[in-house]
C-alpha cells in the first residue's frame, strides 16, 4: 500500500509536469465538444424535387403549388422526358423527379385512371423512403381536396393521418442526441490515449525495465497507473459538460451524481483496456493503431449515430462485451429522459463486471519478464 | 529500382502494418455493410390500442408484418408510456384512438398517435415516418376498394439505382475514402518520420540517391498497395453486398489514383513538418480522417451541419472525391458528371505537390547548412 | 573454500525459439566480488544478466540467487539492485524525486529515506542539484546517479548491464571507483561490458561466445593461460564467433 502512494505521487508530479498532458486535457474536450456536437445531424434536408408538367393543366399545376408548398420540398420545373428525368438523378441535380402524365386533368375528370411517376435517387435508402413517404401524403392531401370539390363527403376517401410526438426532444434537436454520445467518446479518448501511450512510453524509453527489477507487485503499477487518469478523466467529462452546458444548453433531466457514478465505472473499464492494449505492443505507433482500430469498431458498433437495434443478431451479441454500448444507452436515458437507478441497474451491472474484467485482464497481461 | 524492393520488403515484414493494411479495411467493410445501418430493422415498438375494434387490429398486424418493427409491447393506459421508454428498449408506443372504426367510416379518416421517443432524434424521425408510410398504404387500400368511381390519383414510384433500398450503398465509397486516407498518408508520413526518428534518413540522404528518387521510393509502394485495397474492397462489394461498379472502371481507378497520388503528397507534407510519429499519426487523423469522417458526406449530410462546416467542407479532398466515386460506383455517371470534382480534386493534389516539394528541398537545405 | 556463493548457476540454458542464446552456463558467484561478465554483441550476456534478476526464465537448468531459487523472482528481486544498459531514471523528475521513488518501492518510508537521501548526495558531491530534473543532468552524471539509485536499498548484490558505455574516459574512471567502494562494503558487483580495459579491473571474468563460456578466472590467470598481454588480445583469441548469426 506504502509502495502505492510513492508511485501515485511520482505519476502525479510527471502529469503536472508534461504540458502536452494539460494541453490535451484543456483542448480535447473544448474541441470535442464545440466541432463534434453540431456537426453530427441526420435530419433529412429538404429534398429536390423535379417536376415534369406534361399537362399544364389548372389541376396539375394545383398539385405543384400543394407540393412547393410542403416543407419538404424545393420544387423545380423540368420539361423534359422519363430519359431526361434519369439524367437528372444521375447528375444529382434532383433527389425525387414527379412526372405528371399529359392526361392528369382527364383522369381527374373521370375519363381515365389519373397517374403520377415518381423517380426517386434511392442511393441514400433512408432519405428516398421517407421522401416517398412524404410525397404520398401531399398527394393525399390533395386528393382529399379534389374529392371534397366533387361535393362529396370527406368519408368518401377513408385513411388513417399520423400525428407525431417526441417525447424528450420535441424539436428533434440533433445536439440533443449527440451531446451524450459525444461525452462517451471524451472519456475514451482521455482514456486510451493519455494512459496507454504512458505506459507504452515507459517501455519504450527503459525506465519500465527498471520498475520491473524491484520487488514491486502487478497490481500497484497498473492501480498507480488507473488512479491518476480516472481523476484526470473525471474532471475532464466535468469540463466538457459544463463547455456542452453553456455552449448548447442541453437539458440534464436525470441525476448529476449517476451519470458521473456510471462514467466512473465506464472510464475504469477504459484504463483497464488501455492498459491491457499496452502490454500487447511494443511502441507507440503500434499501440495507437491497436487503440484506433478497437476503439472504431467499440463506438461504431455502439448505436452512437445510428439505431443499434437495426443491427444483425451477432453484433448485438458482439455489445454485450461492449463497453461504449453502455454507457451510449445510461448517458442518454439518465441525461435526456431522466431514467433513474432501477432503470439502469442491469446495465450498470454488466458494465461494472466488463470494468473489472479489463482491469483484470491488464494486471493479468502485464509481464513483469519478458 | 532496388530501393523500392527494400521499401517493400519493409512493408511485408512488418506482420502489425500487413495487418492494418488488409485488415482495417476488411472490418471497415463488414462493419459498416452489416452492422452499422442508417435504415430501420426489426425496432421494437409498443401498441396503446385503446380502440380494440377491426381497423386497429388490421394496422397491428400490417406493423407487426413489416421488417422495420417488432411490437414487444402492448399497453393498457398511457400513463405507462414515460415508464416504458425509460427502460430504454422501446423506441416508440402508437396510440390507436377509440372507436377508431365507427370514426373511419363516419369522418372519412381517423387519427393514430405516434409517441416517438425522441432521445435518439434519427431513430424516432424514422420510426415515424415509416408508421407513416404504412397508414399511408393502409389507406391507400382502402382508397382503392371504396372510390373506384372516384378520381383520385395514385403515384406510382420507382426507386432509382438502389431498388431495394440497402443502406450499405452509401457507405462502400465512403469506405474507400476512409482506407485510402489511412494507407496513403498515413503510413506514409509515418514511415518516413520512423526513418527520420531512427537516423537512416541521413544515411539514405547521403546517398548518391536524388531526393525525389528517395521520396518516389518511399510513396511508391504504398501507391501500389492501395490500389490494391481498392481493389480488394471493389470485389468485396461485388461478391459479398451484390453492389458491383455500375460506371467505368477504367474511370473509377483513375479517379482514385488522382485521390491516393493527393494522400501521399499530404502524407510527405506531414512528414517534412513533423519530427516525431505520434505527432504525424496525430496531425493525419486531425488533418484527414476526421474531416474525411464527418465533413464528406460519408454518414452525415453537410446539408444539415452549421454553414461554417459546408464551408469547411469545400477545402476537404475527401468530400470531393466521395461525391465524384459515388455516382461513378452507383449511378454508372460518366466523366461528363463528375468533371468538376474532379478538376478541383486534381487542383488540390497539384497545391500539395508542389508544398510537399518546397517544404522538403527546404528541411534538405537546412540539413546541408 | 569458505566464502560465500551468492549466486550458483547450474546447466542454464535459455532458448527463444529455435535460437540457443544461453547454452548450459554454469558458474558460482562469491560474495563481495567484482565479476565481470564479456562478450561480442549477441553472445548472451544481456539474457544471462536478464534471468538472474528475474526479468526472464530460463528454459532450463537451475539458479539461485542470494539463495533464492529463480521460479521466485519476485523474492530475488527484493535482494537485488539492478541498472539497465539504457538509462532508465525518470527524466521529468528530479534527483530527490527519483530517490524517494525508489526508496519508496523497496519499502522504505520517507523518514528513512531522507536522512540516506542527504547522505548519498553528500557521498556523490551531488549536493545542491537535489531540485534538479535528470533531464537537465550530463550523462555521466546520470549514470553515477542511476547507480546510487540502485544501490539505495542496500541490496546484497547489484547488477550492472554495460554501465559505462558511452561515458567519458574521466567519468568512467570515477565510476570504477564506486564499484571498488561498493564490493568493499561485501556488495557483490555483476558486472557485463565489452571495454577490455575494464575487464582487468574485475576480480573475475567470464568471457562468452555463441552461448557459450568459453572461460572462467581472475584475469591475470586467464592471461598467463592462454600467454596473452591483456584481455583484449585473449578476447580476440577465444571470443571471435565461429558463424555468423543473423
Amino acid at each position: 500500500m506504502r509502495r502505492l502512494l510513492f508511485l501515485l505521487k511520482k505519476e502525479f508530479r510527471q502529469i503536472v509536469r508534461n504540458p502536452f498532458m494539460l494541453r490535451a486535457i484543456i483542448m480535447v474536450p473544448l474541441l470535442q465538444m464545440l466541432i463534434l456536437v453540431p456537426a453530427i445531424t441526420f435530419g433529412i434536408k429538404r429534398l429536390d424535387l423535379a417536376v415534369t408538367d406534361n399537362d399544364r393543366s389548372p389541376a396539375s399545376r394545383e398539385l405543384i403549388s400543394k407540393l412547393a408548398g410542403s416543407t419538404f420540398f424545393k420544387t423545380t420545373a423540368a420539361p423534359i422526358n422519363i430519359a431526361g428525368a434519369g439524367a437528372l438523378l444521375l447528375s444529382g441535380d434532383a433527389d425525387l423527379v414527379l412526372i405528371i402524365p399529359n392526361d392528369f386533368s382527364e383522369g381527374l375528370a373521370g375519363m381515365t385512371k389519373p397517374r403520377l411517376q415518381v423517380l426517386v435517387d434511392a442511393v441514400n435508402s433512408t432519405q428516398a423512403m421517407l421522401a416517398w413517404s412524404y410525397l404520398t401524403s401531399v398527394v393525399r392531401d390533395y386528393n382529399m381536396d379534389v374529392v371534397m370539390a366533387t361535393g362529396a363527403a370527406p368519408s368518401a376517401i377513408p385513411g388513417i393521418n399520423t400525428s407525431p410526438r417526441y417525447w424528450y426532444n420535441p424539436t428533434l434537436n440533433y445536439k440533443h442526441f449527440m451531446l451524450p454520445g459525444v461525452l462517451v467518446i471524451l472519456i475514451i479518448a482521455i482514456g486510451l490515449m493519455l494512459a496507454g501511450l504512458n505506459l507504452v512510453k515507459e517501455l519504450e524509453t527503459g525506465t519500465l525495465e527498471q520498475i520491473n527489477v524491484t520487488p514491486i507487485r502487478k497490481w500497484e503499477l497498473i492501480i498507480s497507473k488507473v488512479i491518476p487518469f480516472f481523476i484526470l478523466g473525471l474532471l475532464d467529462l466535468a469540463l466538457g459538460l459544463t463547455v456542452g452546458w453553456i455552449a448548447f444548453d442541453i437539458p440534464f433531466e436525470g441525476s448529476i451524481l449517476l451519470f458521473f457514478a456510471c462514467s466512473a465505472i465506464f472510464l475504469v473499464a477504459v484504463l483497464g483496456m488501455a492498459l491491457f492494449f499496452s502490454t500487447l505492443v511494443s511502441n507507440r505507433q503500434q499501440y495507437l493503431f491497436v487503440a484506433f482500430f478497437f476503439t472504431m469498431i467499440f463506438i461504431l458498433m455502439s448505436g452512437i449515430f445510428t439505431p443499434s437495434e437495426s443491427m444483425p443478431r451477432w453484433a448485438q451479441q458482439f455489445n454485450w462485451i461492449n463497453p461504449v454500448a453502455y454507457l451510449m444507452r445510461i448517458n442518454r436515458m439518465v441525461m435526456l429522459k431522466g431514467a433513474g437507478f432501477s432503470d439502469i441497474a442491469r446495465d450498470m451491472g454488466l458494465l461494472s463486471v466488463l470494468a473489472m474484467g479489463f482491469i483484470s485482464l491488464a494486471i493479468r497481461g502485464y509481464r513483469k519478464r519478458a | 529500382m532496388a530501393f523500392v524492393r527494400k521499401e517493400f520488403l519493409h512493408i511485408f515484414r512488418d506482420v502489425r502494418t500487413l495487418v492494418i493494411l488488409f485488415g482495417i479495411p476488411a472490418a471497415q467493410l463488414l462493419i459498416f455493410g452489416y452492422a452499422v445501418r442508417t435504415d430501420l430493422k426489426n425496432a421494437s415498438i409498443a401498441v396503446l390500442d385503446n380502440a380494440r375494434d377491426n381497423v386497429s387490429n388490421e394496422l397491428i398486424n400490417k406493423l407487426e408484418a413489416s421488417d422495420f418493427f417488432t411490437i414487444s409491447n402492448r399497453l393498457d393506459s398511457f400513463d405507462e408510456i414515460d415508464a416504458t421508454f425509460k427502460k430504454g428498449k422501446i423506441k416508440a408506443v402508437v396510440v390507436f384512438p377509440a372507436e377508431m372504426s365507427a370514426t373511419l367510416t363516419r369522418e372519412g379518416h381517423a387519427t393514430v398517435s405516434i409517441i416517438a421517443d425522441a432521445s435518439e432524434p434519427n431513430t424516432a424521425s424514422l420510426v415515424t415516418g415509416y408508421t407513416s408510410g404504412i397508414m399511408n398504404d393502409y389507406s391507400a387500400t382502402l382508397t382503392k376498394q371504396i372510390t373506384s368511381g372516384l378520381p383520385v390519383i395514385i403515384p406510382d414510384v420507382r426507386m432509382y439505382f438502389n431498388p431495394n433500398l440497402e443502406s450499405h450503398f452509401m457507405f462502400i465509397p465512403g469506405i474507400i475514402t476512409l482506407v485510402l486516407i489511412l494507407l496513403s498518408a498515413l503510413l506514409t508520413s509515418v514511415s518516413i518520420v520512423r526513418e527520420k526518428e531512427f537516423g537512416t534518413m541521413e544515411v539514405l540522404l547521403v546517398s548518391p540517391l536524388k531526393p525525389w528518387q528517395i521520396i518516389v521510393g518511399k510513396v511508391a509502394p504504398y501507391f501500389f498497395l492501395s490500389l490494391f485495397n481498392v481493389i480488394i474492397i471493389l470485389l468485396m462489394a461485388w461478391f459479398v453486398f451484390k453492389l458491383p461498379v455500375r460506371g467505368s472502371i477504367a474511370l473509377l481507378i483513375a479517379e482514385c489514383m488522382l485521390y491516393i497520388l493527393m494522400g501521399l503528397s499530404f502524407g510527405i507534407l506531414i512528414s517534412t513538418i513533423v519530427d516525431k510519429m505520434e505527432n504525424a499519426i496525430i496531425i493525419t487523423f486531425m488533418g484527414l480522417l476526421l474531416p474525411g469522417l464527418l465533413l464528406s458526406g460519408f454518414i452525415f449530410p453537410i446539408e444539415n451541419m452549421p454553414k461554417i462546416y459546408d464551408y469547411v467542407s469545400m477545402i476537404m479532398p475527401p468530400r470531393w472525391f466521395i461525391e465524384i466515386i459515388r455516382p461513378i460506383m452507383i449511378k454508372g455517371a460518366g466523366f461528363e458528371y463528375v468533371w468538376k470534382e474532379t478538376l478541383i480534386l486534381a487542383g488540390m493534389t497539384l497545391f500539395l505537390i508542389v508544398l510537399s516539394a518546397r517544404k522538403f528541398k527546404v528541411r534538405l537545405e537546412e540539413n546541408a547548412r | 573454500m569458505e566464502r560465500e556463493k551468492v549466486i550458483e548457476v547450474r546447466d542454464l540454458v535459455k532458448r527463444f525459439g529455435s535460437f540457443t542464446a544461453n547454452d548450459r552456463l554454469t558458474f558460482d558467484v562469491y560474495r563481495g566480488e567484482i565479476f565481470g561478465f564479456l562478450g561480442a554483441n549477441g553472445a548472451g550476456k544481456t539474457t544471462a544478466m536478464r534471468i538472474l534478476c528475474g526479468l526472464s526464465r530460463p528454459t532450463s537448468g537451475k539458479v539461485t540467487v542470494a539463495g533464492i531459487d529463480s521460479h521466485r523472482p519476485e523474492e530475488i528481486k527484493k535482494r537485488i539492485g539492478y541498472m539497465s544498459q539504457r538509462f532508465s531514471l525518470y527524466e521529468d523528475l528530479t534527483v530527490n524525486e527519483n530517490i524517494e521513488l525508489y526508496g519508496g518501492i523497496y519499502g522504505m518510508t520517507m523518514k528513512e529515506i531522507r536522512p540516506r537521501r542527504e547522505e548519498l548526495l553528500r557521498r556523490l558531491s551531488f549536493t545542491g542539484y537535489g531540485n534538479t530534473l535528470i533531464l537537465a543532468l550530463p550523462l555521466g552524471l546520470r549514470q553515477k546517479l542511476a547507480f546510487a539509485v540502485a544501490l539505495f536499498h542496500e541490496p546484497e548484490i547489484v547488477f550492472l548491464d554495460e554501465p559505462t558505455s558511452g561515458v567519458d574516459p574521466v567519468t568512467r574512471r570515477q565510476f570504477w571507483e564506486m564499484i571498488y567502494e561498493t564490493a568493499s562494503r561485501g556488495i557483490t558487483v555483476f558486472v557485463t561490458t565489452h571495454y577490455m580495459d575494464e575487464a582487468e579491473y574485475c576480480d573475475r571474468i567470464t568471457i562468452m561466445s555463441e552461448g557459450r563460456i568459453v572461460a572462467l578466472d581472475t584475469p591475470s590467470a586467464l592471461r598467463q593461460q592462454y600467454g596473452t598481454a591483456s584481455v583484449e588480445e585473449l578476447f580476440v583469441k577465444i571470443a571471435r564467433p565461429q558463424r555468423i548469426n543473423a
